[in-house]
């Protein structure tokens, strides 16, 4: 429901603004500085694509509307009978180049470096900008000096559009972060194991995130060419780009509304401070330092937390919202076994598959041998238990499996395929799918999302068109949604659907992680101690979830230390020690080996 | 030849000035992993420090110095206390202290601002001569050498001290493992006011040091934040030797760069050299990389 909240907000937003030259008619001054106020509120809610959605910060937003800007001034320079249409095209095209550029080397290495490299070009641009010739150096370009240039929307007309084109573009972001393209987004921020663990390519996703950022921002540059009638360094320094940093925080990064409340809030206090302006740096640092400390969700996030609704609640949906019918024939009774319903799931299985193949793998880090020539095969339909001590290099081969760390020596097949040394998202993409130690949920999404966020790979269509609510994309995300109900119900979560994530036990943690792995529909499934934590009841589930999907003829790599469980439902066994093989067969053998008794299983035997 | 001789003697002096603040970072970060974005704007207010003490109050060069030294460490303890606490220990995907600090940089850059006043960029008399010193076709000047010569003595004095002190260990293995250094009797919380004390001691120096070179303006604290993460991100974060390689660097490149190409254009030459640097040792010339975990 908070989605229409916010929705609301936006509109109202929208229409008090549309409303100020109804209240201060004739007031031209007013009028133009809120048109300057109203195209940077577009730069602000692109920045909050990359930074709030995808969780990258970015602190150069001014250099991209500086870049768009001046793109748009010398397209009139050159083209006397250019219109704001063509101008806003222009701009749109080259700041989205310049977010390719400028995205594709600072992406390579991380966040941190993503920040540091746009707040440098925050500074570099009004530099460069300002000694070119070819941008008419510190006195910039003017347009009022283009006498053949007559601007077709002046005044209220003006106004009224740029306001339709602001309102429009935070409508798209809306639909954008409730779009399959906007999960992905949502998934890039926590982090690259968990898109990679399901397919999505980290790197291309971020750097879409950032071009699509760019285009508000080229946007906003050409309306506030064309309103202001010029261009010059002093358009876009470097603190304004702090400033527009700052307008997102107060107003809440991630939240849609966010951006619109904060851009207004922050830059309207610019245009309207008079003498004060001197001290603007102070009181927005101090207003930036007080919100990042004690209110990180910004005026918007906040209040809609108070009002009884998490900001990003407004991505669930409950089932019945958006009219899925529950799972058939679930009145008590007839209901299916987990078995039969994980089994279901997965059907109809994947294609006939050789299973898992591990081949001698090893690899250090630094002078430690974590894993040291490990052989290991997981069959399709069979359960093959991975135990040992903390330390003993479990996780560490899951890792080198999953394609986050290369391997030293070795091979690693699946699906006959050799998968070591490819991408771990090409890895995942071979039907390899897997849980965490530590679950990885993207917390502020309900428990379908989630798993939608999973589901939306077996279910695949263009971004744009989910994005943009076209049928393909509408009947692909409606598939995605009831196919993610069925995971959630394989393992017995259903009832908790419309729940958040962040708001959930450690049991349904884990098993909300199982349920996402089952829905890209694996070949073989890797558990990194599924069962640590959970309760009696919900362990008899989990090894029905796990019964159901050897079932399908899915293989499974369970690491767990809960030894009973593993030899109840395995049938191989690998002990590891010390990153080597210390016993490997079937789980009767391993059971009764004396070395694995002597040195490990002793208590249990 | 001898241009160019000179453009690349010229480039490790301008260096020695990007050195001394990236080890300013480079403490800060070695022990709380946190990029304090504000160190170029301490850096500012340290030379507009040296600025009001030797031109205006003409005290003595030495009460100057404490002067400074003592301003920038006050105000880097306050941010650390502000900006920077509250955030440790939040885990390293939090980048609110990227935010807080890029703050805390802005208002002490419109304090400082209001402060000075509408005076143009001024010089600050240097304490040695001004007379140029030759090396057969080679030039430069007294302050440049001694700015060089402080670099070297931090660097050598730092590495000592990491290597051979009980604190210098404590500091770097902080920012290893949390953890593990509270499960040994160090303060997490300690050890970040200590490399803000650290920090603002290397940067007050620094200002001191380069004020007669940089003149007194209010405007560079962002660009001087700028360079000295170039410096460290090309010579690898975390390693002394690193942020020395890294800012020696980017002083020749910049020196080059105005030689053959336009001094107009000169920040172009930090980017393209961090984006050149990244491309092929994306850890830095002497970074490593870091193991994943999940």
């Amino acid at each position: 429901m908070s989605a229409r909240v916010e929705l609301g907000l936006v509109a109202l937003i929208g229409i008090g603004l549309a409303l100020v030259p109804v209240v201060a008619p004739g007031d031209t001054y007013l009028l133009n500085s809120m048109q300057y106020v109203l195209a940077l509120a577009m730069v602000a809610v692109g920045l909050n694509i990359v930074t709030g959605y995808a969780g990258l910060l970015s602190l150069g937003p001014g250099a991209i509307f500086a870049v768009g800007g001046y793109a748009a001034a010398l397209l009139v320079e050159h083209h006397h009978s250019a219109d704001l249409g063509l101008m806003c095209l222009v701009s749109l095209v080259v700041s989205a180049l310049c977010g390719a550029v400028i995205g594709i080397p600072a992406l390579r290495i991380g966040g941190f470096y993503l920040a540091m490299v746009t707040l440098f070009l925050a500074l570099l641009v009004p530099v460069i900008a300002g000694s070119w010739d070819v941008t008419g150096g510190t006195t910039g370009i003017s347009l009022v000096s283009i006498l053949d240039f007559t601007p077709r929307w002046t005044g209220v007309p003006l106004y009224e559009l740029t306001t339709g084109v602001l309102i429009a573009v935070t409508v798209l972001s809306w639909l954008l972060l409730r779009s399959r393209l906007g999960r992905r987004l949502l998934l890039i921020a926590g982090g690259d194991e968990l898109p990679a663990s399901l397919g999505v390519r980290p790197y291309s996703t971020k750097l879409l995130a950032f071009v699509l950022s760019a285009l508000p921002a080229g946007l906003g540059g050409a309306f506030y060419v064309y309103s202001q009638q010029f261009m010059s360094p002093q358009s876009a320094s470097a603190n304004l780009s702090i400033y527009l940093v700052a307008a997102c925080v107060i107003g809440g990064l991630g939240t849609v509304a966010g951006p619109l409340v904060g851009s207004l809030l922050v830059l309207c206090l610019m245009q309207f401070l008079g003498g004060l302006q001197a001290h603007a740096g102070i009181y927005f640092g101090i207003a930036l330092i007080v919100f990042a400390l004690g209110l990180p969700k910004g005026v918007v996030g906040e209040a809609l937390e108070a009002g009884g609704r998490d900001w990003r609640g407004l991505l669930r949906r409950t089932a019945a919202e958006i009219g899925v019918p529950a799972p058939a024939g679930r009145a008590a009774g007839n209901q299916p076994s987990p078995v039969a319903r994980a089994r279901a799931v997965l059907t109809p299985a994947p294609a006939a598959t050789t299973g898992l193949r591990v081949l001698g793998a090893s690899r250090a880090f630094g002078g430690v041998q974590a894993v040291a020539g490990v052989d290991l095969a997981v069959a399709p339909g069979t359960v093959h238990g991975l135990i040992g001590s903390n330390g003993s290099g479990k996780t560490t081969l899951l890792n080198l499996i999953s394609g986050y760390y290369a391997l030293d020596a070795g091979e690693i097949w699946h699906d006959q395929r050799r998968v070591d040394g490819l991408p771990a998202h090409v890895v995942a993409r071979t039907g390899l799918a897997r849980t965490f130690q530590t679950p990885k949920l993207v917390e502020g999404l309900s428990l379908l999302d989630n798993v939608v966020c999973a589901t939306s790979q077996v279910h695949p269509c263009s971004a744009a068109s989910s994005v943009l609510r076209l049928p393909g994309g509408v009947r692909a995300d409606r598939a995605a949604r009831e196919r993610a109900l069925e995971c959630l119900d394989a393992v017995g979560l259903a009832d908790r659907a419309d729940q958040l994530a962040d708001k959930q036990s450690h049991g349904v943690r884990r098993t909300l992680e199982i349920a996402r792995a089952l829905a890209v529909a694996p070949a073989t499934l890797m558990l990194d101690e599924p069962a640590a934590g959970l309760s009696e009841a919900e362990l008899e589930q989990l090894r029905e979830v796990i019964d159901g999907v050897t079932a399908a003829g899915v293989g499974v790599l369970l690491i767990e230390h809960n030894l009973a469980f593993v030899f109840g439902c395995a049938t191989d066994v690998t002990v590891l020690h010390q990153g080597r093989c210390l016993a490997s067969g079937p789980a009767d053998e391993v059971r009764s080996d004396e070395r694995v008794r002597g040195s490990f299983l002793g208590a249990m035997a | 030849m001898s241009l160019l001789l000179n453009a690349i003697v010229t480039g490790i002096a301008i260096g020695a000035v990007y050195g001394l603040i990236a080890m300013a970072y480079s403490v800060v970060f070695v022990a709380t992993r946190v990029f304090n974005l504000a160190q170029g704007d301490l850096v500012m207010v340290g030379v507009l420090v040296s600025f009001w003490a030797i031109e205006i109050r003409h005290w003595p060069q030495v009460v100057a110095l404490l002067v400074v030294i003592g301003v920038v460490c006050a105000l880097s303890l306050v941010e650390e206390r502000i900006a920077v606490r509250p955030f440790l220990g939040r885990g390293v995907d939090d980048i609110g202290w990227f935010i807080s600090t890029l703050a805390f940089g802005l208002v002490i850059a419109t304090i400082a601002t209001n402060l000075y006043g509408n005076r143009p960029p001024l010089p600050v008399a240097s304490p040695l001569t001004k007379d140029a010193i030759r090396i057969g076709s080679v030039t430069t000047t007294p302050q440049l050498l001694l700015a060089f010569a402080t670099l070297v003595l931090v660097t050598v004095l730092l590495e000592l001290f990491y290597r051979r002190t009980w604190l210098g260990h404590a500091l770097r293995g902080t920012a290893e493992d949390r953890e593990v250094a509270a499960l040994r009797g160090i303060s997490a919380v300690r050890m970040s006011r200590i490399a803000f004390l650290l920090g603002g001691v290397i940067a007050g120096l620094a200002a001191f040091v380069i004020a007669p070179v940089v003149y007194a303006d209010v405007s560079l604290g962002l660009s001087y934040s700028i360079k000295g993460f170039v410096a460290l991100a090309v010579g690898g974060f975390g390693s002394t030797r690193g942020a020395l390689a890294g800012a020696l660097s980017l002083g020749v490149a910049e020196q080059v760069f105005d030689l053959y190409a336009d001094p107009h254009y000169e920040l172009l030459a930090a980017l393209l050299l961090l984006l050149v640097v990244l491309t092929v040792r994306p850890h830095g010339i002497f970074g490593s990389a870091k193991a994943r975990t999940v």
